[in-house]
């Protein structure tokens, strides 16, 4: 099985085992590192200690740590996340609806991200030092440094009221009305991961410049865009995969200021409003999705690293 | 070397220093605004004048008047001296303890590095600011759990580089001269070891304190950081939201005084990445 593609693909697989038991792990911990006891908080101030006891067994607080570590894996095994406190309705319905939305927002994010950051790194890395990539650089610092929902808020008021192109706040009730509603909260998203990409993409594409077989290729006679499209593009996909995974990861963030500033009805605006309220098996539900999303994010760029580079296989 | 070359690397060390310089005045005219907004500000931050509220800016208020009418000049101007060394202390917090662990991780090596390492394998499978969300969550909106949660999800980078650069370093000669020349493991990592780490750690401290500074904002508009009426310029951001329509100057202001400083800060640590010869 050595170097063949399902193996690699098993492998890494079970190697991401122990991390989701840590951070199922983590996640159970955040009923117990909050000041004061979690059962208090739900019961309310009033309430006496039977009722809090009561609820603190409800919660299985009364259980030791080990053998509620257990039962919470088991339930999210069987695809139970508990009910909210607040609303009483089941946390992952509630977290199965909002999913769609955050997925939607990060992903067009990070489709117009990559537009910009693509054909900016190759620009900049043409001269490094020169003009172009100098001006690249100033463009990341000024776009780095704006607060995105600031951004959210000034693309709403100049842009979406005056222009009435797209929704002011929502999520739109059809296909193409979800369609308008991600242009702004992409632009948004785009915004904050555009620097850190270009500067990776700059430095890949800087290294493949001096590579030898760039040298070699431009000694045979191969020059701008034939050198690019046969020889630079397909090496500088590894390092684009690994930082477009990287920085998808970031635009999960961004998706929760957001969608609050933009008022589209995903996970980020749930853990929000959840933290908000104080309702704990909704926050741990929304960190413990957050969370494997991330997972399965560089698993897939792993994955998708080793389909397209056979080096990466043979040395797993 | 040729002499497109040549006048390409002056290029980029003229353009770096302009960066580096043009960074350091906004930061250090900011700086300088904290440090006397006691005495520049006209007005007193939090004296309300609710019969001249949402007043447009004026001679009498440069900037205006907010919902309670506060002076907006006094409050951005008295914003600096909150805003910053928050930026500063959720900086420098993770980097101190990260320096540390990294330390001890790449030094000593064995199950101390495992178990730092494990550790921070777990605390990046999250998105970084979820953490920080649901641990200011858990421990209550407000400066302090700020401090906390940032500390406690931001020390992984500077570990991981720590430790790196230490592991690297550690089976240097010089290192070993010293271990023959009978120092302690302290005294080598203080003088041999971690003057090797600063610059990279410097670096990238700058480009955290960008982020710092726009994720403090965003932590206040969201409803986690920096609590009313403390005038923190996120915070007045979010106050200012129902009176778009009304006094857009509250919103503006702001945020443009908080990108202001991050493009400050994010051209500085660009201008200190070309110094260090990385690209």
């Amino acid at each position: 099985m050595r170097g063949s593609r399902y193996g690699f693909v098993g492998r890494r697989a079970l190697s991401l085992v122990p991390l989701l038991a840590g951070i199922l792990f983590l996640v159970m911990l955040l009923l117990s590192v909050t000041p004061g006891s979690a059962a208090r908080m739900v019961a309310g101030p009033r309430a006496g200690q039977d009722e809090v006891d009561a609820v603190a067994r409800q919660l299985g607080l009364d259980l030791p740590v080990w053998e509620r570590y257990l039962h919470y894996v088991g339930d999210v095994l069987t695809g139970d996340l508990g009910t909210s406190f607040k609303t009483g309705q089941s946390v992952s319905e509630q977290i199965a609806a909002q999913l769609p939305v955050t997925v939607a927002v990060a992903a067009a994010g990070v489709l117009l991200a990559l537009a910009l950051a693509v054909p900016l790194a190759v620009l900049a890395a043409r001269r490094p030092g020169g003009p172009v990539d100098q001006a690249v650089r100033v463009f990341g610092a000024l776009a780095l440094g704006l607060p995105g929902f600031w951004v959210a808020i000034m693309l709403i008021r100049l842009v979406a009221l005056p222009t009435g192109w797209f929704p002011v706040a929502g999520w739109g009730a059809d296909a193409a009305g979800h369609a308008r509603a991600l242009v702004l909260p992409a632009v948004v998203v785009a915004l904050g991961i555009v620097p850190p990409m270009v500067r990776s993409l700059r430095a890949a594409m800087i290294e493949l410049h001096d590579a030898e077989f760039v040298v070699a290729a431009r000694a045979l006679g191969y020059r701008g865009v034939d050198l690019l499209r046969l020889f630079q593009a397909r090496n500088a996909l590894p390092p684009l995969v690994t930082v477009t995974a990287a920085q998808a990861g970031y635009a999960l963030f961004g998706t929760v200021v957001v969608e609050v500033a933009f008022g589209l009805p995903g996970m980020g605006q749930g853990l929000v409003t959840a933290a908000g309220t104080r309702d704990f098996p909704l926050v741990q539900g929304y960190t413990l999705v957050f969370a494997v999303l991330v997972v399965l994010l560089h698993l897939l760029s792993d994955l998708v690293t080793a389909a397209t580079d056979p080096r990466v296989r043979i040395s797993a | 070397m040729t002499a497109v070359a040549v006048s390409q690397s002056r290029a980029r060390r003229d353009g770096s220093r302009t960066k580096i310089t043009v960074g350091l005045s906004i930061t250090g005219l900011y700086v300088l605004v904290a440090l006397l907004a006691p005495w520049l500000r006209p007005a007193d931050p939090l004296a309300q004048d609710v019969a001249n509220a949402l007043a447009p800016p004026s001679g009498g208020h440069w900037l205006g008047t907010d919902e309670l009418g506060r002076d907006v000049l006094s409050r951005i101007l008295t914003g600096a001296s909150i805003d910053l060394p928050i930026a500063l202390a959720v900086t420098l917090l993770p980097c101190l303890l990260g320096t540390a662990l990294g330390v001890v991780a790449g030094y000593f090596g064995g199950w101390a590095d495992a178990v730092v390492m494990r550790v921070s394998d777990l605390l990046q499978a999250f998105p970084m600011y979820i953490l920080m969300i649901v641990l200011v969550f858990g421990l209550g909106p407000g400066t302090s759990s700020l401090l906390i949660s940032f500390t406690a999800v931001g020390w992984v980078v500077y570990a991981r580089l720590v430790r790196g650069e230490v592991a690297r370093v550690r089976s240097a000669e010089y290192v070993a001269a010293a271990v023959t020349g009978g120092l302690r493991a302290p005294r080598i990592i203080a003088l041999h070891v971690l003057p090797n780490t600063l610059r990279q750690t410097f670096v990238y401290l700058t480009s955290d304190l960008v982020f710092a500074v726009t994720a403090l904002a965003a932590f206040s508009f969201l409803g986690f950081g920096v609590q009313q009426p403390t005038p923190e310029w996120g915070a007045m951001i979010a106050a200012a939201q129902p009176y778009l329509d009304a006094a857009p100057w509250l919103t503006v202001v702001p945020g443009l005084v908080i990108a202001v400083l991050a493009f400050g800060l994010a051209l500085l640590g660009d201008g200190l990445q070309d110094g260090t010869g990385r690209r």
